[in-house]
């Protein structure tokens, strides 16, 4: 599929601030799965940013206003074509050698092991943090893993009620026991820790989604139209497959209408924005604008 | 050097001639209020020192009955931590920025004024009543002239210094100018008062808070005039408190900071001595001596405001160009 | 021997009454049967000769010296802000002969080489992770791992440019490793204080003596500063970057500026603008090209690091992505001297050089491993437990002097958590003989040679020695009262 997507972005302080240094993940990724056609980034006050890879291999845009200011607004308009088609289409390791596989995969990329043994208040031991009644599902050695995943997002489903306008992390997953519902954010978070705790190395996604998400569903009994944000879902390292997303908000594989963005351990390795600067004022508002448009389909 | 370091060393002194001169204008009130007559009653006494440091408001706020008295004068402008031109509250800050470049000044002129400081707090932490308050002025008088002296003697004469005369002699014109303002005007309430004969005391007071009573003596013999107290106090190059002499060496200071050609602080340099030369004691007074007093705080402050940009701040530019130095 | 001591009684030299130790430690000065050491016997001799009186005077002589210099050092307790000290200073020298010196060096610099080879590695290729050799998972669980400087080249591939090896001598005298410092390790100051102020009260011991120089350290050091500059080394802008006046080792910040001839910062005298670093002078930017940094990784840069902190350069790390600037100790050396790597530094000197290690380390128990941690748990009370990230020697287990309910706590944090902790078995370090407060005493000491890796790896001949001052005790930080003496090494 093939998408345009226009972000825009203004942050206005109460007070000047001076020494304002910031980095952008928003741009999405460029690789096998998907191809970023054309980027360009606005940026008020001007200036032209510099870009890097950081980590994780996210694009990273920087800039910095150093003279006092009281606003930064930044318009991104970028065309992606997804390529992933049909997510299941892999030759499938047999169920008996997937630990085998993922063993051999990290022993390679020694790098993957981050995704595995990462913890943090927002991706824990899941056994710390579930309440006793609940049982989360555990994982069966001799399975297929991908089943078992769709079998977790079913859970999580089940369990856990999505609110579809929450755009923010729990700071603490363990709230989201307490509370049932929460942001895509924090299911993808929800969703790591599981897997995580089956040996399996995965990672936090945030991206943007079709614009068909968005729209209203006919059978609602109050039709709306909800305003486009990005979403945040996990990718697990599947045998014979590679990174495959899975999205728990709407227990889907991710497929050509998920474009991803930014990944990390957890949502604090890839925020939108990170800045720092000098002066006493905080972010008063913050404007924040999203529209993806589908350019043209896949044949 | 580094900004910030400069800008230390320029705020140490300009602090430190700050709380000399609090203790200057308020000591000669306390001698003058000892020799004067018994008609002057302590509000017409006191409340020109509220005017002088620009204290009023703050001290309407804090007596809201209005009544002034010496010693809540003397408390106010001593040792209310309240107050931010204080003299507790200079010290303190002299003291403070010293300490962020104790490597740049001698071990003796960190000792002395840190030796002073924890003297002074240890002091002002009781009211202090008015007839000890003379003791402890001749004391601040010491000590800081203890420092500048060492300042003096053991500074090489490098970019440090330049910062540190330019902060004492900037403060010590802002402190002349503001004294010269308030006390002539209720000295000569009536313009066609000038040039009659005048309350000996009374210029007495003016001229030995910014201790020129000797010398003026000495070098005018037509007695307590204005326009020869103007004379003297603004434009002799040679008395240490004019305002020329101090203009002049800010000029010297800067000289060996060493000044970009163009900018904000050539400009305001070159504003302050137009102001300064080509111009007559009667001229001045035909103007408006407040109005003229006035033009030349402005200045100070636009000197202030360039020496921030140009030394202290000059990183917080977006130019893409960096000077290359 | 006990009589064998009572038996000496016409020697002015009666140190052996206050102690010389459990039978086992090594006693540096002292052979077996208490006759000075070789290489000790003309200050001995000297000392007999001008009466130990005498001493008393140079100690007063050496504190006044250290006073007026004002060399001090911060300590904090648990009940204190933080008060500055002068600089504990034993005027009794340690002395180590060219040969044994020989060796050191050796072992050293192959030491050094062999960690800088590992940290590029880590942050490139990890070769050594694949081919098994250190446990991937030790790494990635490591506190100090810095994922965010993956595939970054620092100047000429040094990540480790100032090392302290901290070095004991067991029961048998022989040298070993008990750790590496490789986050800007402190001590080079009062390792050359101790030099002048030696030099100053006891020049008589000196002419005895033929001793390597080290107040030379700090021009070693710059130059090897300025061999990083990525504009060249004539062009080359050094500053050291400090958190401030309230740091610890302030007195060492400001000493090796103005040895250096360098400009001291903080991180607000410092901005990034396109990718470099400038000085914000009075005459306007100054472009950086090497910032040895005292300040934390943590703390040195907001945009990568904590974002609180308020002692760092925002962008200071893309301006070293960018190859504008080097940073000294590059930041992610940290995981190179965790507690728990340095068990296996013999294999990575065998990995990386093919060479046997010349140094040996003290046996390392590792927590994660089982079968380690069930026997020292079992034997917490002959163990030094240390938190493997931790240093000053604080977060630590004396098991010996240890009473029964730290143990139990020390126990517990294990169970908890594994990774973060190993113990060794209590070495008796060496000892040697202090002046203090009239008598001669033994305590015990060790040492910490400096390295700089530069265009060469320098090893600066001598290093800074720590005795542990209170008596019997083996903890020898200053943080918690140690002391030190000056450091001799023999020329040949």
């Amino acid at each position: 599929m093939r998408y345009r997507i226009e972000r825009f972005g203004r942050t206005r302080f109460a007070d000047q601030v001076r020494e304002h240094h910031f980095e952008l993940r928003i741009a999405p990724w460029d690789d096998a799965g998907q191809r970023l056609v054309s980027l360009d980034l606005t940026l008020v006050p001007p200036a032209v940013p510099a870009v890097h890879c950081d980590c994780f291999g996210n694009q990273v845009h920087r800039a910095s206003f150093l003279s006092p200011h009281t606003e930064v607004a930044v318009t991104m308009v970028a065309e992606v074509e997804t390529l992933l088609i049909n997510p299941f289409d892999y030759k499938a390791v047999a169920p008996a050698r997937e630990l085998e596989w993922v063993a051999g995969s990290l022993h390679e990329a020694p790098r993957l092991l981050d995704f595995l043994l990462y913890r943090s208040d927002r991706v824990p031991d899941l056994a710390a943090v579930a309440p006793e009644a609940m049982t989360p599902p555990g994982y069966q050695a001799g399975q297929p893993l991908l089943a078992q995943l769709q079998e977790a997002m079913t859970w999580v489903q089940s369990e856990f009620e999505l609110d579809p306008e929450a755009v923010v992390a729990r700071p603490r997953l363990a709230e989201l026991f307490e509370e049932r519902i929460g942001s895509s954010r924090d299911l993808a978070h929800l969703f790591l820790a599981l897997v995580r705790s089956w040996g399996f190395p995965a990672r936090y996604v945030r991206g943007y989604l079709d614009p068909g998400y968005f729209e209203p569903d006919d059978e609602d009994e109050e039709p709306r139209q909800l305003p486009q944000v990005s979403h945040a879902w996990a990718e697990v390292l599947i045998p014979g497959a590679g990174w495959r997303g899975f999205d728990p908000a709407r227990g889907l594989l991710a497929d050509q209408t998920y474009i991803r963005v930014a990944v990390g351990r957890d949502s604090d390795d890839c925020p939108t924005q990170r800045n720092t600067f000098k002066g006493d004022a905080q972010a008063e508002e913050t404007e924040d604008r999203l529209e993806v448009q589908i350019l043209t389909e896949s044949a | 050097m580094l900004s910030r370091i400069g800008e230390s060393l320029y705020w140490m002194t300009r602090n430190l001639e700050r709380a000399d001169d609090t203790a200057r204008i308020l000591d000669i009130n306390v001698v003058y209020m000892l020799e004067s007559d018994e008609g002057a009653t302590e509000e017409t006494q006191w409340q020109p020192l509220l005017n002088i440091v620009g204290a009023d408001a703050l001290y309407a706020e804090r007596h809201p009955d209005g009544v002034v008295s010496v010693q809540r004068v003397i408390s106010l402008l001593t040792q209310d931590k309240g107050n931010p031109g204080s003299l507790y509250n200079s010290l303190r800050l002299a003291r403070e920025n010293a300490r962020v470049v104790r490597d740049r000044i001698s071990g003796e002129m960190w000792e002395a004024i840190n030796d002073f400081w924890l003297q002074a707090d240890k002091h002002l932490k009781t009211q202090l009543q008015p007839w000890r308050a003379a003791e402890f002025y001749a004391y601040v008088h010491r000590e800081v002239a203890l420092f500048f002296g060492l300042a003096q003697s053991t500074m090489i004469r490098g970019e440090a210094y330049g910062f540190t005369s330019l902060g004492s002699l900037q403060e010590r014109a802002d402190m002349t100018a503001r004294i010269l303002d308030v006390r002539y005007h209720l000295l000569l309430p009536d313009v066609k008062l000038v040039g009659s004969p005048l309350d000996y005391y009374q210029w007495g007071a003016l001229l030995k808070s910014l201790s020129g009573f000797v010398a003026y003596r000495r070098n005018y013999h037509g007695g307590l005039r204005p326009i020869d107290v103007v004379e003297f106090v603004i434009l002799n190059p040679d008395f240490p408190r004019s305002l020329t002499y101090c203009v002049n060496g800010m000029q010297g200071a800067l000289d060996r900071i060493g000044t970009p050609p163009t900018g904000a602080v050539r400009e305001a340099m070159a504003a302050l001595r137009a102001h300064l030369t080509g111009i007559t004691p009667k001229a001045i007074l035909d103007r408006g001596l407040h109005e003229y007093l006035d033009d030349f705080l402005a200045l100070l402050a636009g000197l202030t405001a360039a020496l921030q940009s140009e030394y202290f701040e000059a990183h917080l530019s977006d130019a893409d160009e960096v000077e290359v130095l | 021997m006990l009589k064998q001591i009572q038996s000496m009684g016409t020697s002015q030299f009666q140190a052996m009454s206050a102690g010389r130790g459990p039978a086992m430690a090594y006693h540096e000065f002292y052979r077996d049967d208490f006759q000075p050491r070789d290489h000790y016997r003309p200050m001995w001799e000297h000392i007999q000769h001008t009466g130990q009186h005498l001493l008393g005077a140079k100690a007063r002589e050496a504190h006044l010296a250290l006073h007026t210099e004002g060399v001090t050092f911060t300590v904090y307790s648990n009940q204190d802000e933080g008060i500055e000290r002068v600089w504990p200073f034993d005027i009794l020298p340690r002395i180590i002969t060219a040969e044994e010196w020989r060796a050191l060096e050796a072992g050293l610099k192959q030491r050094i080489r062999a960690l800088n080879l590992f940290l590029k590695d880590l942050y490139h290729g990890q070769r050594i992770l694949k081919d098994g050799v250190v446990p991937p998972e030790l790494i990635y669980r490591g506190k100090d791992f810095r994922r965010e400087i993956m595939d970054i080249d620092p100047p000429h591939d040094i990540y480790t440019h100032i090392s302290g090896v901290d070095l004991i001598r067991d029961e048998a005298g022989s040298y070993l490793v008990l750790e590496d410092n490789l986050r800007t390790p402190s001590g080079v100051s009062y390792m050359i204080e101790n030099r002048i102020v030696e030099r100053r009260i006891l020049p008589e011991f000196f002419a005895r003596y033929q001793v390597r120089r080290v107040e030379h350290y700090p021009a070693l050091l710059l130059q090897a500063l300025r061999y990083l500059s990525p504009r060249g080394e004539d062009e080359a802008t050094v500053v050291l970057l400090t958190p401030g006046i309230y740091n610890s080792a302030y007195f060492e910040h400001t000493f090796l500026a103005k040895e250096m001839g360098i400009e001291l910062a903080e991180g607000r005298d410092l901005v990034c603008k396109n990718d470099k670093v400038y000085l914000k002078t009075t005459h306007g930017l100054r472009q950086v090209d090497v910032i040895y940094r005292r300040v934390d990784d943590d703390f040195l840069d907001p945009l990568v690091f904590r974002p609180d902190s308020a002692l760092g350069i925002a962008g200071v790390i893309n301006a070293w992505r960018a190859g504008n600037v080097a940073l000294v100790n590059a930041p992610g050396s940290g995981i190179a001297d965790d507690k728990a790597v340095y068990a296996y530094v013999p294999d990575i000197i065998r990995y990386y050089l093919g060479e046997a290690p010349i140094l040996a380390n003290v046996p390392t128990y590792q927590m994660t491993d089982h079968q380690d941690r069930a026997y020292v748990l079992d034997n917490l009370q002959s163990m030094v437990v240390k938190a493997v990230a931790e240093s000053g020697g604080y977060g630590m287990l004396m098991g010996p002097s240890s009473t029964a309910a730290q143990r139990a706590e020390f126990a517990k944090k294990i169970q908890e958590n594994p990774r973060n902790y190993i113990a060794q078995p209590v070495v008796q370090l060496s000892r040697h003989v202090c002046y203090l407060d009239g008598e001669l005493e033994s305590r015990h000491l060790d040492l910490r040679p400096f390295i700089i890796y530069g265009r060469d790896i320098d090893v600066v001949p001598g290093g800074l020695t720590r005795v542990a001052l209170t008596k019997g005790s083996l903890v020898v930080n200053s943080s918690q009262g140690g002391g030190s003496k000056d450091t001799w090494v023999l020329a040949d």
